[in-house]
């Protein structure tokens, strides 16, 4: 279970941006106030467009930048204090995340085993299942460098998957991937759900979070619009679909801004 | 400990897996070292030797034939010239066809017989070896002339002695030369060292932040400085494995010529340059020296592999990575340099210095001017350098604002 409570994270304009803005200091509140919960055995996907503040919110939750103030909890894991132990429980998976080309599927599995300090066994026996979900087997021992996108991603995700987490946190989980390796990574979310593991997804992608997820968080310039099963967002948007009830709360969004 | 080994194993294979970087690494800077040295002391033999092997030849006009005798028994050829053929002959020495030429006045020796003040007049190229040479023989036997003149106007060679000097020489003679050399082979020493480290480390740590794999392994539950201290490890051993093969280098191009450097070292100590002789004795590297030697490098290689690994954990890309490394390469090239150009060697002080001590340290062990305290200093400053840009590289991979 992530349970998440007031998240804010801030960032410090860069100095073109100050520029453009013709102010000396300033900070764009990037996750503002955010809070969700994600249940074992369920995939929770935050949905929004882009700059909206998903990835911002999943890295903060990956224990990969600090948040300004609020709570992450993994169970009992407290995310701000315990990032090790986080680590060991998560995986957080985006195109960002990458392979070092030169060495081969088979050595790379074996490495990052070694860095969530699992024994052989164990590496073994993750490495079989992972590497003939992923359809890895045949191309094991090839470098990384001399694989096609769709298999370096479908490898990263494997290595990844290495320490068998609890959460599993997806940042866009098809982005940049052809149907076929789409495919096999939704399945694989779906397989990892029915074992009763968390998975968060990020997505703008409006298909992916209606047949995926059974919860979704409607993200918008930072702030949650809504929180809530796929019909109870149609309840309370009076929508059809889920693409009508995002756009509904869009407009919405930017009447208040303005 | 164990995590750490881990990725140093992984960045050790990361090296040695990649046929292109063992070359570039290992290979090429064995070849170039020994080359250099080797073409460098080749060069030095040729010159050397051809110049001694050199028979003078000096063109004359009016010479007299005490002198002429004098000359041809230190076997320098003597031709008579023309008169008219002199600016031929002034030409042919400006353009190195010509050793040398003099004209004496017509009666040179009536002259001096009568106690009249004679003249004659050379015609010389300071720039040209050979010429150089023939007229320092010349003058020789110019000055054996003059004293055998003078001990017959004063009857006899003893009534010319007015006092007998003995003295001792204390100072370096020629220390211009021996700082320069010295200066130089620091220069070839650091210089492969760092930029050894410096190709592996930019791609170790800026090239894996950019492809996005650094991020893949700060995912894991691995403390960041146990990732900076096995990244700062594996690179260390690279360039200590540089290092040895750059020292490799070294010992093979010394070996080639050492017989030249042994004969060398002895014609100059026989008192032509005690200068020379000094740089040629440095070059003439016994054990203790080697082992110095030897740790000073591994002692560089671990200051240089720390320090560009914390540079390349601030830069966000290769390219930044190299930008802000390059100038550092730069001065550590100058830094060999600074005795040399300041005419100074190496203060005490000079040891404390992050990078700078270790090139000082490597300079004075070659000039001849290092010490045991100075060893101690340079070593611990590393150890303790070194540790505090692993500590500093841990915290830049713990930094969101670098990292992401």
């Amino acid at each position: 279970m992530v349970k998440v409570t007031n998240l804010t994270k801030t960032f410090s304009l860069n100095r073109k941006q100050l520029k453009e803005k013709g102010i000396k200091k300033g900070a764009i509140i990037a996750v503002n106030n955010v809070s969700f919960e994600a249940k074992s055995g369920e995939i929770f996907a935050l949905l929004g467009p882009n700059g909206a503040g998903k990835t911002t919110a999943l890295r903060c939750i990956a224990a990969l930048i600090n948040a300004d103030s609020g709570n992450i909890f993994l169970d009992d894991i407290n995310v701000g204090t315990m990032k090790n132990e986080a680590r060991k429980k998560m995986c957080f998976l985006t195109n960002e995340l990458k392979l070092d080309d030169h060495f081969s599927a088979d050595y790379l599995f074996d490495f990052f085993g070694k860095l969530h300090g699992l024994a052989q066994e164990t590496i073994d026996e993750n490495k079989k299942i992972l590497f003939k979900e992923f359809d890895i087997e045949q191309f094991k021992h090839v470098k990384i460098g001399k694989m096609s996108s769709g298999m370096k991603q479908k490898t990263a995700i494997a290595v990844n998957l290495v320490h068998d987490p609890e959460i599993i946190i997806f940042d866009e989980p098809t982005n940049g991937l052809d149907v076929i390796t789409a495919r096999a990574v939704t399945d694989y979310l779906a397989k990892l759900k029915k074992s009763g593991k968390t998975v968060i997804v990020s997505t703008h992608i409006m298909s992916i979070a209606e047949k995926m997820s059974d919860r979704i968080a409607v993200i918008i310039d930072g702030e949650i619009a809504i929180n809530g099963t796929l019909s109870e967002i149609l309840d309370s948007t009076s929508c059809e679909n889920l693409d009508d009830a995002f756009f509904k709360l869009y407009k919405e969004r930017k009447k208040t801004d303005e | 400990m164990n995590k750490l080994m881990v990725v140093l194993k992984k960045e050790l294979k990361r090296v040695y897996s990649d046929k292109k970087i063992m070359f570039n690494l290992f290979v090429l800077p064995l070849i170039s070292l020994t080359v250099i040295y080797s073409a460098l002391g080749m060069f030095l033999i040729s010159t050397i030797t051809d110049t001694e092997e050199h028979q003078s030849t000096i063109y004359e006009i009016n010479m007299p034939a005490v002198i002429q005798d004098g000359l041809e028994k230190n076997n320098i050829k003597v031709i008579s010239a023309d008169m008219n053929d002199l600016e031929k002959h002034e030409d042919k020495i400006k353009n190195g066809e010509e050793d040398f030429m003099v004209v004496f006045a017509p009666d040179f020796i009536e002259e001096i017989s009568q106690g009249v003040v004679s003249s004659f007049k050379t015609y010389y190229n300071e720039a040209e070896d050979y010429s150089k040479k023939a007229y320092q023989q010349f003058s020789s036997v110019m000055g054996q002339y003059e004293k055998s003149v003078l001990a017959e106007r004063v009857g006899g060679v003893e009534n010319l002695t007015v006092y007998e000097e003995s003295s001792v020489q204390l100072a370096k003679e020629n220390i211009f030369i021996i700082k320069m050399v010295s200066g130089l082979v620091t220069m070839m020493i650091v210089m492969f060292i760092f930029a050894g480290s410096m190709q592996q480390g930019i791609d170790m740590i800026a090239g894996e932040k950019e492809r996005g794999s650094l991020a893949t392994m700060l995912m894991t539950p691995t403390d960041r400085k146990t990732l900076a201290a096995g990244k700062v490890s594996g690179l260390s051993i690279i360039a200590v494995f540089s290092s040895f093969v750059t020292f490799i280098g070294i010992i093979l191009a010394l070996l080639i010529n050492k017989s030249f450097l042994e004969s060398r070292s002895q014609a100059f100590s026989e008192g032509i340059d005690q200068g020379i002789s000094q740089v040629f004795k440095s070059l003439q590297f016994g054990f203790d020296k080697i082992i110095m030697l030897l740790i000073l490098m591994i002692m560089t290689a671990i200051i240089s592999a720390s320090f560009i690994c914390y540079l390349s954990s601030r830069a966000k890309t290769v390219k930044e990575a190299g930008t802000l490394i390059s100038p550092f390469y730069i001065v550590i090239m100058i830094a060999a340099y600074i005795p040399y150009i300041t005419q100074e060697t190496p203060k005490f002080f000079s040891y404390f210095v992050p990078l700078y001590g270790n090139v000082a340290s490597i300079y004075s062990l070659i000039e001849g001017t290092f010490n045991i305290s100075s060893f101690i200093v340079c070593c611990l400053m590393t150890i303790l350098y070194a540790g505090a840009f692993v500590f500093f590289t841990g915290k830049s991979f713990e930094n969101e604002k670098v990292m992401f």
